[in-house]
């Protein structure tokens, strides 16, 4: 009995960790190989870039908030495990549902989305009344976006 | 009388010329007349200043133009007929700006480890010729570009050599440019157009960048006579063609690049009279469309001639140097078809990372399978009338070179049994 009980635990402490939420994290760029998933453009300006974590533990990189929003739309969204885009500064990366997004034709962004993401509000607002451009819009309005017609 | 007068003479003399000296940029671009023409000092100029009027500057023999400011050295905006010759800038930021401006001419200027070199803005009928830009080292993301053109109409690039930046020449929402003689190397890519319509690239050199010519989201573009070599790092092409349409690419040259021509949702492109050589893949198709048209091409010793994710495209009419058909009739066409289609090549489009196993043994025996099994194939990635000649002279140029290797080697080989007959020992 006390046998079966130890092997009942042990089993359950080895499947029952693959039972949570896998948890997704951003990787780092890499300059001299990382390639956007959809434009073939290399990554060389961070405050645009954006990425996908797949459910499979593959990663895919983006130029620009418009190519990595391409990818996602047309995504089956079980394959995705989290989106990411860094923060407007280089610094740091943001999941996409948490991002505050200013967008503006006059923004300038590697394919000219015109699409960059802040952490907060108030950093989005700042970005606004400095530059004297751009709205905020959500994450919802973001994924609204033809972006196909951008072209 | 007499001494006191040469001596008050010469003091003016002094004066005048030092205080002409002591003038910053600004202020002699300020006291020449609109129309004029400004020489400047041979000296260092360590600022920036903005030109509104027609002018000509040109610089001397010793003249430096540079700023420790986020700003360019020349700002030309709201003006036209201004011309810049014989310029040398030195470490700064950016060399020369130019908005909304016409008839705007730099010539023979000169840049020197710049974080980047000009830019133009929403601008007309702007001529840049004879420029040399050296940038810095380092990875690509910390530089600038070389020659950008936004929103511009009507922009010549001529005769200049850019070299160590992000992107040697990046053209954007541009309408009638021309870019021909251009020097492109070291840098991320040679020549970029974003949303450009009409472009003409002619006759440019393009070596060792990540890509040779990346066109992007632009239409009505021709690109001929251009030399795309050793594009050769991961990810690198000769050209990348993604989501342009009416596009010509005729007597080019490409070797030695990672992929020549590398096409993503290109439409209505002709793809002609061009020279394949030693690329690791020829031409690559993924999501095209079939009015893409590749005839009269030289396909010589790439590892893949033509691939695709399963757009088809319009093949005919092309060498290929691994065509083993005959020609018993002797039209100079193959009695039988090419078929380019391979099965790794194929898979290699959705796996870049299974191009390290291309020369492996179980590879090439599945290449020699498909060349046998491929003779049924009807459709994709055929050529019906593979020519059996080449088409250019490349081959002729080629063995050339294979003559001087040949008599280096024999020397070589000559100096070698000399030194063992002499029984020199090395090490």
């Amino acid at each position: 009995m006390k046998k079966t009980w130890t092997a009942s635990l042990l089993i359950a402490a080895l499947i029952l960790p693959g039972c949570g939420n896998k948890q997704f994290e951003a990787r780092g760029i890499n300059f001299a190989t990382d390639i956007c998933a959809i434009c073939n453009m290399g990554i060389s300006q961070e405050p645009y870039a954006g990425q996908v974590a797949l459910a499979n533990g593959d990663y895919e990189v983006f130029d620009d908030i418009g190519c990595l929003m391409t990818y996602y739309n047309k995504m089956d969204q079980s394959d995705i495990g989290a989106a990411f885009v860094k923060d407007y500064s280089g610094d740091d990366w943001v999941q996409v549902e948490k991002a505050i997004f200013v967008s503006d034709e006059a923004i300038a962004t590697p394919m000219s989305y015109g699409v960059i993401a802040f952490q907060t509000k108030e950093e989005a607002e700042a970005y606004i009344k400095k530059e004297g451009k751009g709205n905020i819009i959500s994450f919802d309005e973001v994924k609204a976006i033809d972006w196909g017609a951008h072209a | 009388m007499k001494i006191r007068f040469l001596f008050v003479f010469f003091l003016s003399l002094i004066s005048f010329t030092s205080i002409a000296h002591a003038d910053t940029l600004q202020q002699q671009i300020d006291k020449t007349p609109a129309g004029g023409t400004l020489t400047l000092f041979d000296r260092d100029y360590m600022e920036t200043a903005v030109i509104k009027k027609p002018i000509t500057i040109v610089g001397g023999e010793k003249t430096v133009l540079m700023s420790d400011s986020e700003k360019p050295v020349l700002t030309i905006e709201n003006t036209q007929q201004v011309t810049l010759k014989g310029l040398r800038f030195l470490q700064s930021t950016s060399a020369v700006a130019v908005k909304k401006s016409k008839k705007i001419t730099l010539d023979q200027l000169e840049m020197v480890q710049m974080f980047s070199g000009v830019q133009v803005y929403d601008s007309e009928q702007v001529m840049i010729k004879g420029l040399t830009l050296r940038g810095l080292d380092g990875q690509y993301a910390s530089k600038g570009y070389g020659l950008a053109v936004y929103r511009s109409e009507q922009v010549t690039l001529q005769n200049n050599n850019v070299t160590l930046v992000q992107d040697a020449y990046y053209l954007e929402k541009t309408k009638d440019v021309i870019v021909k003689n251009n020097v492109a190397t070291e840098s991320r890519y040679g020549l970029h157009f974003m949303y450009a319509d009409g472009i003409k690239a002619e006759n440019n050199t393009l070596q060792r960048n990540v890509t040779g010519i990346m066109l992007m989201l632009a239409k009505n573009a021709t690109l001929r006579h251009n030399t795309i070599s050793i594009q050769w790092d991961w990810n690198s092409s000769g050209f990348t063609l993604y989501n342009a349409e009416n596009i010509v690419a005729e007597h080019n040259i490409f070797s030695g690049n990672r992929t020549a021509i590398l096409s993503q949702t290109l439409k209505n492109a002709t793809i002609r009279k061009n020279v394949f050589s030693s690329n690791q893949t020829a031409i690559e198709f993924t999501a095209s469309d079939e009015d893409n048209v590749v005839t009269d091409n030289d396909f010589v010793g790439n590892i893949l001639n033509i691939r695709s994710d399963g757009s088809d495209s319009k093949i005919h009419h092309n060498y290929y140097d691994d065509y083993d058909g005959t020609d018993l009739d002797e039209d100079g066409m193959g009695d039988t078809k090419y078929v380019a289609l391979q099965s790794f090549g194929q898979w290699m489009v959705r796996e870049p990372a299974y191009q390290y196993f291309i020369e492996s043994p179980s590879v090439v025996l599945l290449n020699r399978m498909d060349q046998q099994t491929n003779k049924v194939e009807q459709n994709q990635l055929v050529d019906d009338t593979p020519v059996i000649k080449p088409t250019s002279n490349f081959s002729e140029r080629q063995n050339t070179i294979h003559i001087v290797s040949l008599l280096f080697g024999l020397l070589m080989l000559g100096g070698a049994i000399y030194l063992w007959r002499k029984g020199v020992r090395i090490g």
